[in-house]
């Protein structure tokens, strides 16, 4: 009875510490929504939940008649052990704490990191979990965060969209220009400014590469760059503006001397002329 | 179909008005052609449907037509439906001012010498309400004339989104064309400084600001804004002591005195606390 007792008290505490715990997790959640980002809420709950849960732990601890110094000295001795035999582990936990200091992404924005591209929907302890555009879970060891490139596609509130635009050696490039700007001033969720300019680029293999630049909300980025190929094919069709493609021209030898042409009937051979050796 | 409040209501060729409360019976369809904007609502038994077009017109009509309709209109990709509780089937239009601020630039820029001051009158579209019931409740808001985004900011990494606008940036406002769905800023610039100033553009934090509607209007004036009387905001100061970077604004109290007797419309869409307002002065001019 007396040592159901002496455990009952140290249980009783943890159970207590792990309510109380929760309970001030899911309070946070509640209160905090209007003043702090997604971010910030997860990670003060986390603060609030491990700093109560180390303190009643401590307490049951102690009423279970550990010496906490002693358990601190041990816990030392431990830590070295653990140490070395859990390196990765250490690495990635350092490094997550790295990144909270650092902060260069939060949760709910768009990140990319060794080609993946997903919204990072938790920061944890050892890793980082993105739901990629395909919805996929992807899984980031901190420490590779730390070591390799991330980009972060939701920084800043607008993004530049940079299309590529091929038109035929022969087209009017003012003209074509002034249709692709049309575009983009009358579509009203491209900004006006920064001001948006076509660039020319090369003259490429069969085609004169253009480079169209403008603004948008960073929200509306995926949409509106295939909304706009869409509608420069459109405009392009409707005024006449050809975009090529490539063309494969064959010679039989010589430069100059066309290619044989014979056109078969069942008979057998029925004509035959001399044409265009372009195919 | 009734009406209360302003006028009356005939079955066709109706004058829309701003805040004129209109009665539906089920199945019938209230259409309205603002310049661009063609707004159908429809009243059922257990739903309201609004279904928006917009069609490209030159110039703006000055004009609001709204006719009833019995037909049953299709169901477009612009359908919107909202379940209809145990309110009244009454329906109001309220005028709004934008949701951000305007960024507007003169279409030739405007040059004031050292210790010079001037009154422009700027125009900003305005959003369409869509408020049923005798509670008014509100369904949606409709830009009316959508008006294109644009980038406040000293670089493209600090700033703001905010909507862009042209102007003539007339300062008689005996010259001001009347259009029932632009609301009017007297913005008075003071140029303290003893350099010329430049104003390329010009950031009107509009969602600070209230609107207020004429209660006089001449008959001129209301033949040519279609019978609605002007609306107008409270009159923006602009303080530039030595230069566009120290500009300061401040926001006028009620209706300004060109405006005459009006009355309140729209309140602000923001509190002007201090923080938002040195958020925009901060961005004043570009």
């Amino acid at each position: 009875m007396e040592t159901l007792l002496l455990w009952l008290r140290p249980l009783m505490l943890v159970a207590a510490g792990l309510a109380l715990a929760l309970l001030s997790t899911r309070l946070l959640r509640r209160y905090t929504a209007e003043h702090f980002s997604q971010h910030q809420r997860v990670l003060l709950q986390r603060l609030v939940f491990y700093a109560i849960m180390t303190i009643f732990l401590l307490m049951a601890l102690r009423q279970s008649g550990f010496q906490i110094g002693v358990l601190l000295g041990a816990a030392g001795i431990l830590t070295v052990a653990i140490g070395f035999a859990s390196q990765t582990s250490a690495s990635n936990v350092i490094s997550g704490l790295f990144l909270l200091a650092e902060k260069p992404f939060e949760l709910g924005q768009l990140i990319e990191v060794d080609g993946n591209r997903g919204v990072v929907v938790s920061i944890d302890l050892l890793s980082v979990k993105l739901r990629t555009l395909e919805n996929l879970y992807v899984r980031i060891p901190n420490e590779t965060l730390i070591k390799t490139r991330v980009i972060n596609l939701s920084r800043f509130p607008i993004r530049r969209i940079d299309l590529p635009v091929g038109v035929a050696y022969g087209e009017d490039l003012d003209r074509v220009r002034a249709i692709l700007i049309d575009l983009v001033n009358n579509d009203s969720r491209c900004m006006e400014e920064p001001v948006p300019f076509v660039f020319m680029q090369q003259f490429g293999a069969s085609s004169v590469d253009l480079m169209l630049h403008f603004w948008v909300r960073q929200e509306d980025f995926r949409q509106l760059r295939s909304d706009m190929l869409f509608a420069i094919k459109a405009a392009f069709d409707r005024e006449g503006v050809e975009i090529p493609f490539p063309h494969t021209s064959l010679y039989a030898g010589k430069h100059s001397t066309p290619i044989r042409i014979a056109l078969e009937t069942g008979n057998g051979l029925k004509d035959s002329a001399s044409g265009e050796s372009s195919l | 179909m009734s009406t209360s409040n302003k006028t009356q209501a005939v079955d066709n060729g109706l004058q829309g008005q701003w805040c004129q409360t209109l009665t539906l019976q089920p199945g019938q369809t209230l259409v309205n052609e603002l310049s661009g904007l063609h707004l159908s609502v429809t009243l059922l038994d257990h739903e309201w449907q609004l279904r928006t077009e917009r069609v490209d017109r030159d110039v703006e009509d000055s004009h609001w037509h709204q006719r009833i309709s019995h037909e049953t209109l299709p169901d477009d990709s612009s359908l919107q439906r909202f379940i209809r509780s145990r309110e009244a089937p009454r329906l109001t239009f309220r005028p709004a001012l934008a949701d951000r601020s305007m960024v507007i630039r003169p279409y030739n820029t405007l040059q004031m010498g050292p210790d010079a001051s001037c009154t422009i009158y700027l125009s900003t579209v305005l959003w369409l309400q869509v408020l049923v019931g005798d509670a008014q409740r509100l369904l949606t808001e409709i830009p009316i004339m959508p008006p294109s985004s644009t980038w406040m900011g000293p670089n493209t990494m600090e700033g703001e989104i905010c909507y862009a606008g042209k102007t003539y940036a007339r300062m008689l406002r005996e010259s001001l064309p009347m259009r029932p769905w632009r609301a009017i800023t007297p913005v008075h610039i003071r140029n303290r400084g003893q350099e010329p100033l430049a104003m390329e553009r010009l950031s009107l934090p509009v969602p600070l600001l209230p609107l207020y509607q004429q209660k006089q209007v001449t008959p001129g004036e209301a033949e040519a804004a279609g019978g609605n009387p002007w609306l107008w905001t409270p009159e923006v100061t602009v303080t530039c002591e030595k230069s566009l970077a120290t500009a300061s604004l401040a926001l006028g109290q009620g209706a300004p005195v060109e405006a005459g007797p009006c009355t309140l419309v729209a309140g602000a869409r923001e509190n002007a606390g201090k923080g938002t307002l040195v958020r925009h002065i901060d961005r004043l001019f570009g």
